[in-house]
Order: C-alpha cells, then structure tokens, then sequence
C-alpha cells in the first residue's frame, strides 16, 4: 500500500513511514498530512506490526510545516492547520506501538516537533535540528513546548525554541535530544536494528509504558496509583509467565502480547 | 542467618542493609516489609538519625522483585502487593532525612527503583543498574516512571525503561542517576562520607525542600506558594539565628534542628 506522498514499507515486525515530498523538503504540507494519519492508523492497528519508524525520503527528514501557504494564510485556517498536526501527533505519542523517528538532513520547525514526538530518535551525525518557527514570526508548535523541556531540560529548551538555534546530531546526542547517533546516510538502518528491538520487548509492557509517559506530568501519588493498576494486568498476562519461564530457565522470552 | 533488615547507627547517621544474598538481596516480602518497618522508625522526628544510608550485604546492591515469590500471583494479589511497597516509596521519598543509596553489584528493576528514590546515589565503578522489568513482561515499578524522567530526561528515560537497556555505573554518572562514583571496595566508605555531609547540613530547610522536591511536578504559583510558606517558617528558627551569627563571626554553624 503506497499512496504517493506517504511510503509505506513492512520489514518482518517493523513498519517504515516514509514522508515522500522531497520536493518540498518533506514539509508537512496538507497532502502528506492526509496520507500519513491514516497510514499511522493502519500500522498501530496492524497486529504483526510491533514497531514503526518514521522517515523522510531522499535524504531529508522534513523541513517544517509548508510555508508556501502562510503569506496567505488567514488565522482561523491556521488554527485549523495545528489542529490537523494535533491528530498525528497525537497517533505518535498515544498510540501503543514504539515509534522510532530516522533523521538525515533537516528536521525543522513541525518537523522537528515530528521528531521530537517519537520515542526513540536516531540520527546521523551531520543531521540538522532547529525549532525554526520564530525565525517567521510563529511560535513553536508540534507539540514542542511539552516535548523539548522533557528531553533537553528548559535551559537548553529556551534557547532552541527562543533563539532558532541550530543544533547538529552529534550535539543533539551529547545533549540527549538524539538516542542512537548514525553515520551521515546510516540512520535508516541503525533506526531499523533499533526497531528490531522494540519489536521484540513486551508489547503491552511497551504499551503501558508508553501510556505513562503521554499522561506526563502527574505526581508521585498518581504515578503509583497507576502503576498498581498496570502491574496488576502484565502480572496476569501470558507474556508475565513466559518472562519468568524465559528468566528462570536462562534463555531470551519470546513475547506475543497477551 | 535468616534474610533481614539491619540497622545501625554511626553518630547520627542510620545504616540500613538488605541482607538475603542467596537472592542478591532481592525485594522478597520478608525484605520489603523490614525495610517498611525500619524507614518507619528512621523517618519519625524523635529518632536521632539525620542521615540515612541504605546498601545490600555482600556485594549486590539489590537484584529487584524476588522471581521465586512471583510465581502464581494474581492480578488483584499483584496489585496488593505494589501498594504495600508503595508505602516503602514513600517513605523515602515524603521521609523528611535524606537518604543515601550506596551501590555496588546490581541495582536491577525494583533494585534500580529503590536507588531511585534515594536523594543521592553512590556507585562503584563496577556497579550495572537496569530497569529489567520488560524482559519479564511487566512496565517499571516502585515510582520509576516519576523518578527516572526528572534525573535524565524523557529521551533516555524511554531507551532504559522501554528496551530494558542496562548501564554502568559511569554511563550512569554521565546519565545523572549516579550522583557520587566510587572505587570498587570504597564504596560504603565514599556513601558514609556523602550521608556525613547530608547530615551536617541545615536539617530544617532541608525537610522542606525535600517535601517540595516530593510534590513534583507543580505549576508555578503552587510552587511559590510553597516555598514562602516554607521560607515563613523557617525564618522563625533557632537556626537561622545560629547560621547568621555563623556567617558573621566566619565560622562553621551548629544547627540543632530546632
């Protein structure tokens, strides 16, 4: 299934996005927006799927939203363009899945909210990250204002969001904006081999994990009430057991997800 | 000898030891509800302690929930069992002394929670911490979820606690789950040296500041609002008196706690 703004690829358990507008340095524009929310649908309700990565095609993660359109823009279809953004983002950060975000090239503006938004993110060396939106007159958007203090702390956070710094792969994984460093045209792969290791974790470990830290922030109280409620379902579970077996008996578990 | 937990004391600094090593001191229900019972006492204003330091026996910090115990258990049964060790969590982290976690061997899944919800971690070099939870089909524990975010960013966070990636003691450091690195052997004498410090500091504000740090995350206005109301009452203490004339006679200050 390949529409043509959106490329999608399934590799044993692992399912590749890849945004395919290099023309327009993979922006997101409305078009691949129409393709790519249904296409991360389609992969979270896949059940051989049990990870995704997202990726830009031709050497580019995406450069932002498509500025092309906001000389024009009048601010009730700007409002509307965020909300559009809201609902992958959304699919990203909610969904059940790992998602693994590849960047080579640019990752700017909504693109690096893009990333950002992705639980695992790998890079090459010579990638590009800038939150470039005041570099316009915009704020940033993306979901960035929650995600980047997260990962970056608010010092480092404030000037990238308040100065339009440009940050590199390798400073962005010295700072823990980047998890796994590629060499420049490897982050596909080193992303896949990534993958490949979500793939094979717990998936509804993965699940209520990931579920945790979308309600982020909640205090310690609500935390534990949380995870007494979670723990309780994976103790029943059938992976649980076949985690025990596994551990007990020394060898790797094989997890099915129930 | 029977698995337990020890108490002693050294000046006003309370040492607290897991002892099971046939299990690498893991969270066996005779081990969770001694440590209950010992921070119960060790937290309350007529005890003399100031400081705390909380270490495994033999070696091994703590290798996390005792596997042997887990077989059979229920989903409601596991769920009893999370809230009692809940009331372990939030001793250390609503206790109003600090408390040390002096590291060796393997902090591994609740282990690596316990570390967690200490105020300083001390590791040897040759320490491994691990949120191992996954490979047996369950999410983190024991706080983890609140914890480890806030010390190294939600990046990271999600690598060690999705693909249950374990660390060393210095990737830990580099990390800031590791406050303190010491040399293999050293590690209970460099771990008695930090609590030592703890305990000569200003008790008082330090209570306080520990309770704010324990009601994270806030928004703004309830944080300043804590922290004048905090400041009020510190202001009316013996101890201020003592640190300002203290500062003006340059000398070190005696803080009685009072």
């Amino acid at each position: 299934m390949s529409g043509s703004m959106v490329l999608v690829e399934r590799r044993d358990a692992v399912t590749i996005l890849t945004i395919n507008n290099p023309r327009q340095r993979n922006a997101m524009s409305g078009p691949v927006k129409a393709e790519l929310i249904p296409a991360m649908r389609a992969a979270l309700a896949d059940a051989g799927c049990r990870a995704i990565v997202l990726t830009g095609a031709e050497g580019c993660f995406s450069a932002g939203g498509d500025v092309s359109r906001f000389s024009t823009m009048a601010p009730e279809k700007g409002r509307q363009l965020v909300r559009d953004q809201r609902e992958f983002l959304h699919l990203v950060m909610r969904g059940d899945k790992a998602v693994i975000a590849a960047v080579e090239g640019y990752s700017y503006g909504a693109g690096f909210g893009l990333a950002m938004a992705c639980d695992h993110i790998v890079a090459a060396r010579d990638a590009r990250f800038c939150a470039a939106f005041n570099k316009i007159g915009l704020m940033p958007d993306g979901g960035l204002l929650w995600t980047l203090p997260q990962r970056i702390g608010a010092e480092r956070a404030r000037e990238m969001m308040m100065l339009a710094t440009v940050v590199d792969g390798a400073e962005g994984h010295r700072i823990g904006l980047v998890d796994t460093l590629a060499e420049p045209k490897g982050a596909l792969d080193a992303a896949l081999a990534k993958a490949a290791l979500f793939a094979a974790a717990a998936p509804i470990a993965v699940a209520m994990t990931k579920s945790a830290f979308a309600r982020w922030p909640l205090n310690l109280d609500q935390f534990l009430a949380m995870e007494a409620d979670g723990q309780a379902l994976l103790l029943s579970s059938e992976d649980c057991r076949e985690g025990a077996r596994a551990f007990l008996e020394k060898r790797a578990p094989a997890f099915r997800g129930r | 000898m029977e698995p337990g937990v020890d108490l002693d004391r050294d000046g006003d600094v309370a040492i607290v030891t897991i002892r099971d090593p046939a299990r690498r001191n893991a969270l066996s229900p005779i081990i969770r509800s001694g440590l209950v019972e010992v921070f119960s006492t060790l937290m309350t204003e007529t005890d003399d302690s100031r400081a705390i330091v909380l270490r495994g026996a033999d070696g091994t910090f703590c290798s996390g929930g005792a596997i042997d115990t887990m077989e059979g258990i229920g989903s409601f049964s596991g769920r009893s069992r999370l809230q009692g060790v809940h009331r372990l969590v939030q001793l250390l982290v609503r206790g109003e002394k600090p408390v040390v976690a002096a590291v060796e061997g393997y902090a591994f899944g609740g282990g690596f929670s316990l570390a967690l919800a200490c105020d300083h971690v001390v590791a040897g070099r040759d320490a491994r911490f691990g949120a191992s939870f996954g490979k047996l089909g369950l999410m983190p524990d024991m706080g983890l979820l609140w914890t480890l975010p806030q010390r190294v960013g939600i990046g990271r966070a999600r690598r060690l606690m999705m693909l249950s990636e374990p660390v060393g003691a210095e990737e830990a450091h580099a990390l800031g789950i590791v406050g303190t690195l010491a040399e293999p052997g050293a590690v209970q004498e460099a771990a008695m040296k930090k609590a030592r410090a703890f305990a000569d500091a200003a008790p008082l504000p330090n209570r306080i500041t520990k309770a704010a740090l324990a009601a994270w995350p806030l928004a703004l206005d309830p944080m300043l609002d804590h922290e004048s109301q905090g400041q009020g009452v510190l202001f009316g203490t013996e101890d201020l008196q003592e640190g300002l004339k203290a500062f003006y006679e340059k000398r070190a200050p005696r803080f009685a706690g009072r």
